[in-house]
């Protein structure tokens, strides 16, 4: 690339353009919408986990005052078609997953269903007319049970084992043989339930002139959606169009195709009047897919010196009750990370995805990542605690080194880059190391309880090539200027949080020497921006910005081309310069953007063989994923009367290759780290034996307000990826993937010398009370 | 989410006049607030209504409630009972195992033990104490009423 | 999360609040900062016929000490009471729990007598006017009486007053030369029900010696509980470290406690023990005695 501009905006600390009209509530979410006619749909949903459904009587809710349409699912079964599931996974047992249950329910919280009124009040109101006669089932809640044998989930399946995923690479026995140091631990990522501020929320128009369904969606991912939907429903893709508005956050929840997105598409189109479905809370706890809910027996075998030489890995996946989108995708992802930073080469595993009568998992930051981090830097530290070695040599020991990149895991990843001694080296320069030991010893003399976190991390980002992912792994970008030198990008990644109208146009700015504000970055609508495949895996500027790179470089070309000809000079000659491009070391011969993109519209002086105007379309293809990288610390106190923990200190040294933005990207740290400690401390999807959760509203289930944060500290090296233009990784993950271990390492170090080696998540006071009161 | 209660409690009158009373369902009901009986479905079975209400919140079940066992020489009696909430947004499943035992001196010992499971609208809060402790509450109602009823005979 | 159909009143006066609730009877409810009542409403726990609001009566707010006593008016939200300068120098139990119930979100619509009366023993006001000893004016169709805080609790959700009653405001013993009082809370997060809370409050002599001592406990038992045999562990005693281990042991013993998400029985027993060690140490610190 001949970039001879200065830099000015990358990498500057640019305050988010999207955030005025976010924080004075100037935008329009979903739920804002209000279309002419528009009608109100609500679902009715089992309260049981499991149960026949011997009978609905609809026909109190019908004669309701207001009501339009009730629907069951015998009623759309023929009209929607069943809920899509993108895998590669072979032999995957898939039974059918319907909009609305038929026969029956298998989660509280399944649909059994719709109303759709009037008026909101209406439709709440009419769910309370609809008789439903259940038969209950037993419910399957345990995973090891439900792995073991039946009850079945789905019966006609007589498994609750949906696949199994086995792995193996190198000489397991052989590195268990003789080991000197062989370690057994059960390590449990708790089931999570996603917290985006804005609930899901659809709403639905059918254009009968067009014949065109338009929906509205807080979605991650509208092209998909679009594709799914008009599978779904029926419907040529090119009769379908997405728009997603504002995302008020999403967290891999919203990465999903789900049944009220078609049942509003469905009853938009049977009743020509556009209709609108809002989740409530609860529908947020128990119609929203959960994360994590994984269970792993870990076997290890290192040798005296603190090197890990093999593992072997039972890790069972807990599914829900049906799959979402990519629910037995996120623990292959798992898998593939175990090896984390270190050149494990003997890796057994064993995973099994399991069905049980509970809400779906699907992807939730970090999506079998953070669970795969969790388990090696567990993994480390126990090695640490069995062989006497200070944990951050271990790690060391077990490094890939800098000159092993690309690097060969045994998982047959290829890490792109990387330094990660650089990142310690940076974390032990911000942090007196030594002076915590001294410190914790010191006060353990006292009583009192304090411990010291380390958890390295490698992630996987920028998915990804399309080989690699169920449903592509491109993006695409439209640049187009606008012949007042207004720039429009048209961008498949479409933001719900991450800021790339404000990185984007950063990235813009830089390239043609234009103002922050000339730029406009389009996105969500899929009749806008025609082709996409959306926000999530950190892919948004690894794989949306390169694209947007390329399309840049195709207009920097061209107006290149344009202003040789009106200087008179060779093209090869031309520089861009701060808005001005002029003839290579003679900066007084210059012509402004401005000027070359009249000369596109005008178009009567145009160089031969140039055609008029001034756009770029370009589909970005990442030849491999990124793998960003760091090292987090954490200090944790533990008040020895209550159990209750507290992080003190938070030091985070990341690796997400070139920045764009470095505020934003310290934005994404602390939400991850925040939403790692939330795990580490506070949150857990709680069933009873019944199948009921029992956490299922924000009275219930603790998400952490920001006073139980820490203020972070955070520092950066820059290693950058040679997969994309940018050279940027990816960052939205990190802080999750790093801080649950790391969190976690630091809380069972303060009880370490109570003889204690592992503590399961979340760490409440009470976990802690009875290791602190058993000992005494 | 499953409750269990198990209490004892005496009265002064002998187990056959106890047995009388708790084996009679329109005696039964008279103890229990905001219940009622709509039907009897066959002489151990009966349909009714049962309403709980504390503070502001309000929850009428609608089902079936059935003599399970009526050990006249053991003085035992199993009872289950299965409703649903008026609103269609939860079900209450409750069993309940009494056993009469004669003191010294002619009165009655009854031994209680229930368990209620709930599923839907209620199961979902978390917080299991408040539902513990109006079970509780409600059960020492009822003791003390059937207490006050045997006593006026 | 819409709430089933209600009629809404807004009277302007007490009277006309108290003709409502009589026409009304059971089907009426009583809004005032409506941090519990709405919430249960949203979820459909709650569906009153009628709800009546008392925000547009006049004059039923604010924390004054007047004629011997420290008076709340029923409509003071937890936020004044935190504010309040009088409560901040000279009620530190009443200043310390205001600063940590719910959020400042709640605590800003949330009342001090709506808490009380709606009777939840994971409720911060109700442990702290037991420990205090305080009396609720309440209007009702007869008339006005005095309800003595250790008569309202009934258990969860209920207490002693009729359907027809409005608790106007809260009267409490003002506060003596050496007292001082202390609120300690545990809780998964800020907003959440407490795990545990202890209110302490101390009243000593010249010598030092405990004359009063009010012990409430939160979240663990039917309704918030008094500690009375703690309270007279302490009672002519000095406030020292054998005093302050035997009240907090005699606490623990007082609660009543259920499992939960929040903790096991045994856990809040013993945190019941350590909160009010803490409380009652820092109260005796506020005292100006020993501990």
């Amino acid at each position: 690339m001949a970039t001879t501009t200065v830099p000015k905006q990358i990498g500057a600390r640019v305050r988010r353009k999207e955030d005025p009209r976010l924080i004075t509530g100037a935008s329009t979410y979903t739920d804002d919408l209000k279309l002419p006619g528009m009608a109100y749909c609500t679902v009715l949903r089992s309260p049981h986990a499991h149960a026949r459904i011997a009978s609905i009587d609809t026909s109190g809710a019908e004669a309701t005052k207001g009501v339009l349409r009730v629907v069951t699912g015998r009623d759309v079964q023929e009209a929607i078609g069943g809920l899509p599931v993108a895998h590669k996974i072979e032999g995957l047992l898939e039974p059918p997953h319907r909009v609305l249950a038929i026969d029956e329910v298998r989660y509280v919280g399944d649909g059994v269903a719709a109303v759709v009124a009037e008026d909101p009040s209406t439709a709440r109101d009419a769910l309370e007319r609809i008789e439903v006669e259940y038969e209950e089932l037993e419910a399957v809640v345990d995973v090891e049970k439900a792995a073991a044998g039946g009850p079945f989930v789905h019966e006609e399946l007589g498994t609750n084992v949906a696949f199994t995923f086995p792995f193996e690479a190198g000489d397991v026995d052989g590195a268990f043989q003789d080991a000197p140091v062989v370690l057994r631990q059960r390590i449990v990522n708790q089931r999570q339930i996603p917290f985006a501020v804005e609930p899901r929320a659809v709403a639905a128009r059918f254009d009968r002139g067009h014949r065109k369904l338009e929906i509205w969606s807080s979605t991650q991912i509208p092209h998909l959606l679009r594709t799914q939907l008009s599978v779904m429903l029926g419907i040529p893709e090119h009769s379908v169009r997405v728009i997603a508005p504002e995302v008020g956050g999403g967290f891999g929840s919203k990465l999903n195709v789900y049944a009220e997105e078609a049942l509003v598409g469905h009853l938009a189109r049977e009743l020509g009047r556009p209709v609108k479905w809002t989740a409530t809370r609860t529908e947020g706890f128990q119609a929203t897919i959960h994360g994590r809910d994984q269970l792993a027996d870990v076997e290890i075998a290192a040798s005296e010196d603190g090197v890990l030489h093999g593992m072997r890995v039972k890790l069972l996946q807990d599914l829900g009750a049906y799959h979402q989108l990519l629910t037995p995708v996120i623990p292959t992802l798992t898998v593939l990370m175990l090896p984390g930073a270190y050149r494990l080469r003997n890796l057994q595993v064993e995973l099994k995805g399991v069905f049980t009568d509970k809400t779906p998992t699907d992807a939730y930051r970090g999506a079998g990542r953070p669970e795969a981090n969790f388990i090696i830097e567990r993994v480390l530290d126990l090695i640490a605690d069995a062989t006497g070695i200070d944990p951050i040599e271990v790690r060391r020991r077990n490094f890939f080194p800098a000159d092993a990149f690309p690097a060969d895991t045994c998982t047959g990843l290829t890490y792109d880059s990387g330094n990660y001694q650089a990142a310690v080296d940076l974390l032990l320069e911000t942090v007196d190391y030594d002076a915590l030991r001294r410190e914790q010893a010191q006060r353990r003399e006292r009583g009192e309880l304090m411990g010291i976190g380390v958890a390295c991390y490698v992630e996987i980002c920028g998915l990804g090539p399309s080989a690699a992912l169920p449903a592509g792994g491109w993006e695409a970008c439209t640049l187009e200027v606008r012949r007042t030198g207004r720039v429009v990008v048209k961008t498949g990644v479409s933001p719900h949080g991450q800021g790339e109208e404000t990185t984007f146009s950063q990235i813009v700015a830089d390239a043609l020497g234009v103002g922050l504000n000339d730029v406009e970055i389009a996105h969500g609508d899929t009749d806008y921006v025609p082709e996409g495949i959306g926000t999530f895996g950190s892919r948004a500027q690894a794989v949306g910005g390169a694209a947007l790179s390329m399309a840049l470089e195709d207009v920097r070309d061209k107006s290149r081309k344009i202003a040789g000809h009106l200087l008179e000079a060779d093209p090869e000659d031309v520089v861009f310069d701060e808005g001005k491009l002029h003839i290579r070391g003679a900066p007084d011969r210059a012509v402004g953007f401005q000027d070359v993109v009249t000369a596109a519209y005008m178009a009567d002086d145009l160089p031969e063989g140039v055609e008029p105007g001034l756009a770029s379309t370009r589909f970005f293809e990442p030849s491999n994923f990124t793998f960003p990288f760091g090292v987090h610390l954490c200090v944790v106190d533990i008040d020895p009367d209550t159990g209750e923990p507290s992080i003190r200190r938070y030091v985070a040294v990341d690796d997400c290759g070139n920045v764009i933005n470095p505020m934003i990207v310290d934005g994404q740290i602390h939400g991850g780290v925040a939403q790692a400690i939330a795990q580490s401390l506070y949150e857990q999807a709680v069933y009873d034996a019944d199948g009921q959760l029992v956490t299922g509203s924000l009275m219930d289930y603790a998400v952490p307000r920001a006073s139980y944060l820490p203020s972070y500290e955070l520092r950066r090296t820059t290693t950058p990826t040679p997969v994309n233009p940018l050279g940027a990784k990816g960052v939205g993950e990190a802080g999750t993937i790093a801080g649950n271990p790391c969190v976690m390492n630091a809380v069972v170090d303060a009880v370490s010398h109570l003889g204690i080696r592992h503590v399961d998540m979340p760490a409440t006071p009470e976990k802690l009370w009875r290791i602190i009161t058993e000992r005494d | 989410m499953a409750i269990t209660i198990e209490k004892t409690f005496e009265v002064e009158q002998p187990p056959e006049e106890v047995w009388a009373f708790l084996t009679d369902p329109e005696r039964v009901v008279e103890c229990l607030p905001g219940a009622k009986l709509v039907e009897e479905v066959d002489e151990r079975t009966y349909r009714g209504e049962m309403g709980m209400k504390l503070g502001p919140i309000g929850v009428t079940f609608g089902g079936t409630i059935r003599f399970d066992r009526l050990d006249e020489k053991a003085r035992e009696v199993e009872m289950s009972g299965e409703g649903k909430d008026e609103k269609g947004s939860g079900s209450v499943k409750m069993h309940m195992r009494s056993r009469l035992e004669p003191m010294d001196g002619g009165g009655t010992r009854v031994h209680v033990e229930q368990s209620i499971n709930l599923a839907g609208r209620l199961a979902t809060f978390g917080r299991g104490g408040i539902v513990q402790n109006v079970a509780d509450f409600m059960f020492g109602r009822f003791t003390s009423c059937v207490t006050k009823k045997l006593a006026e005979g | 999360m819409i709430p089933a159909a209600f009629d809404y009143h807004a009277p302007t006066s007490l009277d006309e609040a108290l003709s409502l609730l009589a026409a009304h009877g059971d089907e009426a409810k009583v809004l005032a900062g409506g941090q519990s009542l709405i919430p249960m409403m949203r979820f459909r726990l709650a569906e009153p016929g009628v709800l009546v609001d008392l925000n547009h009566i006049e004059g039923m707010a604010g924390v004054t000490e007047e004629d011997g006593h420290l008076w709340i008016g029923a409509l003071t939200r937890h936020a004044e009471v935190e504010r309040s300068d009088l409560v901040r120098k000279r009620y530190p139990l009443l200043h310390e729990a205001a600063s940590v119930i719910a959020d400042p979100i709640v605590r800003n619509r949330g009342t001090v007598a709506g808490s009380l009366v709606h009777a939840d023993p994971a409720g911060d006001w109700g442990a702290v006017m037991l420990a205090c000893g305080a009396e609720l004016e309440v209007h009702g169709p007869d008339g006005q009486r005095m309800v003595p805080i250790d008569e309202l609790f009934v258990t969860t959700f209920m207490t002693s007053l009729s359907p027809g009653d409005i608790v106007t405001g809260i009267k409490l013993p003002i506060a003596g030369k050496r007292s001082g009082g202390a609120y300690e809370k545990l809780e998964r997060k800020v907003g959440d029900f407490a795990t545990v809370a202890v209110a302490a409050r101390l009243e000593l002599d010249d010598d030092g010696v405990c004359s009063a001592a009010g012990i409430g406990l939160t979240a663990v038992g039917a309704t918030n509980l008094r500690a009375q045999d703690a309270e007279k562990a302490l009672i002519g005693k000095k406030p020292d470290e054998a005093a302050i281990d035997a009240a907090s042991r005699a606490a623990a013993e007082a609660a009543s406690p259920t499992a939960d998400n929040r903790g096991s029985v045994e856990y809040k027993r013993d945190m019941v023990r350590v909160l009010s060690a803490r409380a009652l140490r820092r109260a005796a610190a506020h005292a100006g005695g020993e501990g």
